[in-house]
């Protein structure tokens, strides 16, 4: 019997080492997205921030005011310093999404490459 | 007839008193949006270390004890900033309380009196008519 419970637990820790020989590969893509998630999720909040500045200005810009056109003027010029804020924000998540397609291509086929040695 | 930045000047003039209100308003909305992406921040980066804790060459048991752990961690911190906000919340009520009496015991009757004394002036001496 303990022979039988033995020969079972060699045969299990085999066939997890299998797996894992067998996963070993793909955890080069496991990190690119881990890393890929990290990036987009950190410049989401930069970008929440961006929101979060944009939205005290604009609220206390009213209640200094000196006259209504530089009330507005102000806000207007904050507004568009936002408009240029979130444009150079999309290029920057068009930048990211670019680096990780050549990092994701790059890594399949150095595991294209890898199988065919094998 | 008045132009548009007398008129808006003189509604300022007439708003002054909520003006005080307004800036409390204002500095409470600040310090609550900085306060909540503070703790955006927190959930960023707490889910960021929950990804990563797998990436490495862990066993399973070793992933489900640093996952608890991080876990742990962040309750504690969610727990010191639920702290902070209700910190926030004390010192703007007080801000507010002490705002209102400031309005309440600044505010005289003056406006009123100087309107009646002004209506008064006027009926005593009516517009000059203009020779045409």
């Amino acid at each position: 019997m303990e022979f039988v419970q033995q020969n079972m637990n060699e045969q299990m820790k085999k066939f997890a080492d299998m797996q894992a020989k067998s996963l070993e590969p793909m955890r080069v893509f496991s990190a690119l997205v881990s890393e890929a998630g990290e990036q987009m999720m950190r410049h989401n909040h930069a970008v929440m921030g961006d929101f979060v500045e944009f939205a005290v200005k604009q609220a206390a810009v009213p209640f200094n005011p000196e006259t209504v056109s530089e009330t507005s003027s102000a806000q207007v010029a904050d507004a568009t310093a936002f408009g240029e804020l979130m444009g150079a924000r999309a290029s920057e998540y068009l930048e990211m999404t670019n680096n990780m397609g050549q990092k994701t291509q790059k890594a399949a086929e150095e595991l294209v490459a890898a199988s065919k040695a094998a | 007839m008045k132009d548009f930045n007398e008129q808006y000047s003189a509604i300022q003039k007439n708003l002054e008193p909520m003006k005080e209100m307004n800036s409390v308003a204002v500095q409470a909305f600040e310090r609550i949006a900085r306060k909540n992406y503070e703790l955006m921040g927190d959930l960023v980066d707490f889910a960021v270390a929950q990804v990563q804790i797998p990436q490495g060459k862990a066993t399973a048991q070793e992933v489900y004890k640093r996952q608890s752990a991080e876990a742990k961690a962040f309750a504690e911190k969610v727990n010191t900033r639920a702290a902070e906000y209700m910190e926030l919340a004390g010192e703007l009520g007080n801000m507010v309380s002490s705002t209102v009496d400031s309005d309440t015991t600044a505010t005289p009757e003056e406006p009123v009196q100087k309107a009646a004394a002004d209506k008064k002036a006027a009926k005593k001496a009516p517009a000059k008519k203009s020779a045409s």
